[in-house]
């Protein structure tokens, strides 16, 4: 046993030997910051001082080092409300990402292995759910549990599941035809058994793939009903709504709604390149 | 045309789903007689009131009446203005329909373009660039890129107007803006059927047959290809109208995606619930077309589908 858990150590350190440095760096940093903020961020992200209101950041003239990045409208630090943006991020997409992904792998496995009818109401619903975005259901969501944090975790799950249960199922199908599934189940094993034992381990490394590429769509999400008012409301700082904050402000203050921008786009392409490595290095092993 | 009446089927109970969470959502909003009555009412009053919203019957009726109404076109009043929903989204209905239209052909041609090329030149330097270009559309929030349009093109330099839609300059940011917002996920997907398609049978014969390489590529290859891009149909078009409702509010753009905006702003439920359900009717009649047009174009689809299963 354990020289098995060792193994596996091993092959996921010889994994990281080649993961793509900056993204993986990128990735990482995003985590421990979400983790972390409260510890590490300078400022109170959501103090007010009126009389620092649109400091620039300390490389302009009138910049100074107390707020690196600058301040807003109210005086509220821009760095911090970066950092403490991230963390909204990271909570909202982790969420988000563990639910939709749970409850799509779930329907997967069951639509692919039980197949008939199941498949066909699983795959209808799945249908009609690429047919309501997500922000959709955000509008509906502000209207009866009111937007926040928990309402955009909700839609965007609600985007997540339907990719996982498309793509499990089909890993699924084709595992079930697999010998050593057809040699469980006459050995009478219950489809329970079968499935812990035999599919859900060999589905795995496909559920890791796609989570890695879907955390960059869940916090680009976020950011987008963010802006819209449909996320958490201020002051509680996130990205999409610094950019939306920034916008009236832009050629006067441009450093509040650029920096958010910035935190967004290198996070969400750290991601997509992380999921894209992934994807090419667990595939080309499993074949 | 039996694939036809199979897609319409499913288009009506994707429509069935749809108004049943729209439904659920609207009544799990609490009490609406809280919102509508006085605190210090009666009890006669508070079941008078329940009696005419017909709220005292048993949930299934209620959604009955609800799909009754919307099936009439009734969808009830705003209420920020108190005037029909129905009435208020037909005003908007047209802008949005305009600037989706033509989103659509600029992502076509963007698509078109940077996946031809990119699948052509593959692993150079186009195919690179192409690449990038479309990591970066997909990882910068497309709202944030319409600020800085806005802003340097618009308050800056004055090149475009910044809010509304009365020239046919007004057009040009806002569509082609929605227009790579909907095709950077597009391209990716064509330039890899793209190569894929290049490297099968009937291509290698079509070029043994010694046909120039470009009627190879645009009569063969990018047909078939293209038409698996439609496929995607459903997703394309939650793409644009996600993307329309930012586009529209970045924009200040006369059309449904503003109104929604200004809908939330508002606490405006019954807009808000409206607006949902033309949206959901927009994407599932548009994708049922496209659905609909592929197979007729693409023989693969209407038969393929039956031999699988």
């Amino acid at each position: 046993m354990t020289n098995a858990v060792a193994l596996k150590v091993k092959s996921v350190l010889d994994a990281l030997r080649h993961v793509p440095k900056i993204p993986f760096a990128v990735v990482i940093l995003f985590v421990l910051n979400g983790i972390f903020a409260p510890l590490i961020t300078p400022c109170d992200p959501e103090q007010t001082a009126l009389s620092d209101k649109f400091l620039p950041p300390f490389f302009m003239p009138g910049g100074s080092v107390a707020h690196l990045l600058g301040t807003d409208r109210l005086g509220m630090d821009v760095l911090s409300r970066v950092m403490y943006g991230g963390r909204i991020s990271l909570f909202i997409a982790f969420l988000a990402i563990v639910a939709g992904g749970l409850l799509g792998s779930l329907l997967g496995v069951l639509a692919g292995y039980y197949g008939r009818k199941t498949d066909k109401v699983i795959m209808s619903l799945s249908d009609a759910s690429l047919a309501f975005p997500s922000i959709l259901l955000a509008l509906l969501l502000s209207i009866s549990i009111g937007s926040g944090a928990a309402a955009a975790i909700i839609s965007i799950s609600f985007l997540m599941w339907s990719k996982y249960t498309r793509t499990i199922k089909t890993e699924v199908v084709t595992l079930k035809r697999k010998n050593f599934v057809t040699a469980s189940k006459l050995m009478g094993a219950s489809d329970f058994f079968v499935i812990k034992r035999h599919i859900l381990p060999n589905v795995g490394n496909v559920i890791i793939v796609m989570v890695s590429i879907e955390v960059g769509m869940a916090i680009l999400s976020e950011s987008a009903l963010s802006f819209l008012g449909l996320s958490v409301s201020p002051p509680t700082p996130s990205w999409g709504q610094m950019i939306s904050d920034g916008n009236k402000y832009f050629l006067k203050a441009w450093w509040i709604s650029v920096f958010p921008a910035i935190a967004t786009a290198v996070t969400v392409l750290a991601f997509i390149l992380l999921g894209e490595w992934m994807k090419k290095s667990l595939g080309a092993r499993d074949e | 045309m039996k694939y036809a009446v199979k897609k319409l089927v499913q288009s009506a109970v994707i429509l069935f789903f749809v108004s049943i969470v729209i439904f659920l959502a609207v009544r799990a909003s609490g009490d609406p007689l809280q919102s509508l009555l006085d605190p210090r009412a009666s009890d006669a009053q508070r079941a008078a009131l329940s009696a005419k919203l017909g709220l005292d019957k048993p949930l299934i009726v209620q959604y009955g009446i609800f799909v009754f109404d919307a099936l009439r076109g009734d969808l009830g009043n705003s209420h920020s203005s108190g005037r029909p929903v129905l009435e208020i989204i037909g005003e908007k209905l047209p802008g949005t329909v305009v600037l989706s239209i033509m989103a659509l052909l600029i992502a076509i041609l963007f698509t078109l373009l940077l996946g031809t090329l990119a699948a052509v030149k593959k692993n150079r330097a186009a195919d690179r660039i192409v690449a990038v270009l479309s990591a970066l559309g997909q990882s910068f929030p497309v709202f944030f890129v319409g600020i800085i349009a806005v802003q340097l093109l618009g308050v800056k330099l004055r090149i475009f107007p910044i809010s509304g839609a009365d020239t046919p300059l007004h057009y040009v940011l806002p569509g082609v803006l929605l227009g790579l917002c909907v095709s950077s996920s597009m391209a990716l997907v064509l330039r890899n059927n793209l190569l894929a398609e290049l490297e099968s049978d009937h291509v290698k014969f079509a070029r043994l047959r010694g046909l120039n390489e470009r009627s190879v590529l645009f009569r063969h290859a990018l047909r078939n290809s293209f038409s698996t891009v439609l496929s995607l149909s459903a997703f394309i078009f939650a793409n644009l109208i996600t993307g329309s409702i930012v586009i529209e509010s970045v924009f200040a753009w006369p059309g449904i995606g503003e109104l929604s905006y200004q809908a939330i702003m508002k606490r405006d439920f019954p807009l808000v619930q409206g607006i949902v359900l033309i949206f959901a009717i927009l994407i599932v009649s548009l994708s049922l077309l496209t659905d609909i047009l592929h197979a007729a174009l693409d023989p693969r689809i209407r038969l393929g589908k039956e031999e699988m299963q």
